[in-house]
């Protein structure tokens, strides 16, 4: 497995699902609450605490779990069984786009010479509150 | 080939499950009964069961026992066996398939009972391949074909196939029984299917959504190399 320390480095950042070792398919019914999304949401406006891939990588898989839970309370198929917490869930298309807006619109290869460069804008400033 | 006309005798065997069933078949304390009249909670967790019997070698549910008029013989004239009930096969394999696998020389029919246990459930395309082989018979599943697997159970999976006589009986295994079992709490669409390399991670990012935003932020990662990045975020209209 390629660097477990560096996919989930513990930096208390995410959610405790927000990581690869997770071995669910569902977020846990903490997430499908206005409190929970808040977290998340949260979490997501922190700017990463190092800019390697792991890390962007580790936010796209926090972000897209919560898309993807989200997704499916909003709609499922008839035969698919999900949780009761998800069927019931308060979120919905509203806070989709809320989470959309915590990405990155870009994502370079830093080269030599860039670092002074870094345009780095805090993802927070676009999130809307809830 | 299948016998439509067999009929599963769910009353006697919501009675009986040890004289129908072979033991092992069933979560402790559980009892298989008329798929009608099974919640969501318990048909879950005899699916759970089942795929962790599955991963672990085994057939998921081994039928012992058929009442005497389903049972079919497998040449005429000769002596009668007990045939098993494969819900994963309810339509009857082709001739070819027949002849290439060696363990489906003698198919019994799919009750359709047992099939609406696992439709109900919304599980049909999740079959566990070897639901309802009998011990003498563990092959290859047809269900395998078109199920996807996680990456890193392919090479597993793939060696599979021993008839179920060649294997320990999956509870009387325990060596790896908390590696199995945390296995078998792992759904396969969940991170840590995925998480091997970083082509299954990134695959797996990309099956999360569908929306553009995400996706282009996605394409963005895929052109880079693990290494650092410089990462802009702008206010978006």
């Amino acid at each position: 497995m390629q660097g477990a320390s560096n996919l989930n480095p513990n930096d208390n950042i995410y959610p405790t699902w927000g990581h690869w070792d997770s071995g669910s398919k569902y977020l846990p019914a903490s997430f499908h609450s206005r409190d929970g999304f808040k977290e998340v949401q949260k979490a997501l406006k922190v700017p990463l605490p190092e800019q390697t891939y792991h890390h962007m990588e580790r936010f796209a898989l926090v972000l897209g779990l919560a898309l993807r839970d989200i997704g499916t309370a909003v709609v499922h198929a008839d035969h698919e069984v999900v949780p009761d917490w998800i069927n019931q869930s308060p979120l919905g298309e509203k806070h989709i786009q809320n989470l959309l807006k915590c990405c990155p619109a870009t994502i370079a290869e830093k080269t030599a010479g860039t670092e002074a460069g870094y345009v780095l804008f805090i993802p927070y400033l676009h999130c809307e509150k809830e | 080939m299948n016998n439509s006309r067999a009929v599963v005798p769910w009353k006697e065997l919501t009675l009986a499950n040890d004289k129908y069933l072979l033991k092992g078949s069933l979560p402790e304390n559980t009892n298989l009964c008329d798929p009608s009249k099974l919640q969501q909670f318990a048909v879950i967790n005899l699916w759970n069961f089942w795929m962790r019997k599955q991963r672990q070698g085994g057939p998921g549910l081994t039928f012992i026992h058929a009442k005497h008029e389903d049972r079919r013989a497998r040449d005429k004239g000769k002596k009668r066996t007990v045939e098993f009930v494969d819900p994963s096969m309810s339509p009857p394999p082709t001739k070819a398939q027949r002849s290439i696998s060696p363990t489906n020389t003698s198919r019994s029919p799919s009750p359709a009972s047992l099939y609406e246990l696992i439709h109900t459930a919304g599980l049909e395309e999740r079959v566990p391949p070897h639901i309802g082989q009998n011990e003498h018979q563990a092959g290859p599943s047809r269900m395998a074909d078109h199920q996807p697997i996680p990456a890193e159970r392919v090479q597993s999976d793939t060696s599979q196939g021993p008839s179920l006589t060649d294997q320990q009986p999956p509870d009387t295994d325990n060596h790896n029984h908390d590696e199995d079992d945390k296995e078998a709490d792992m759904d396969p669409d969940s991170p840590k299917a995925h998480m091997q390399t970083k082509k299954g991670r990134f695959q797996f990012l990309k099956s999360l959504s569908q929306d553009e935003i995400y996706r282009a932020m996605l394409r963005s990662m895929e052109r880079i190399k693990v290494s650092n990045l410089i990462i802009q975020f702008e206010e978006l209209g």
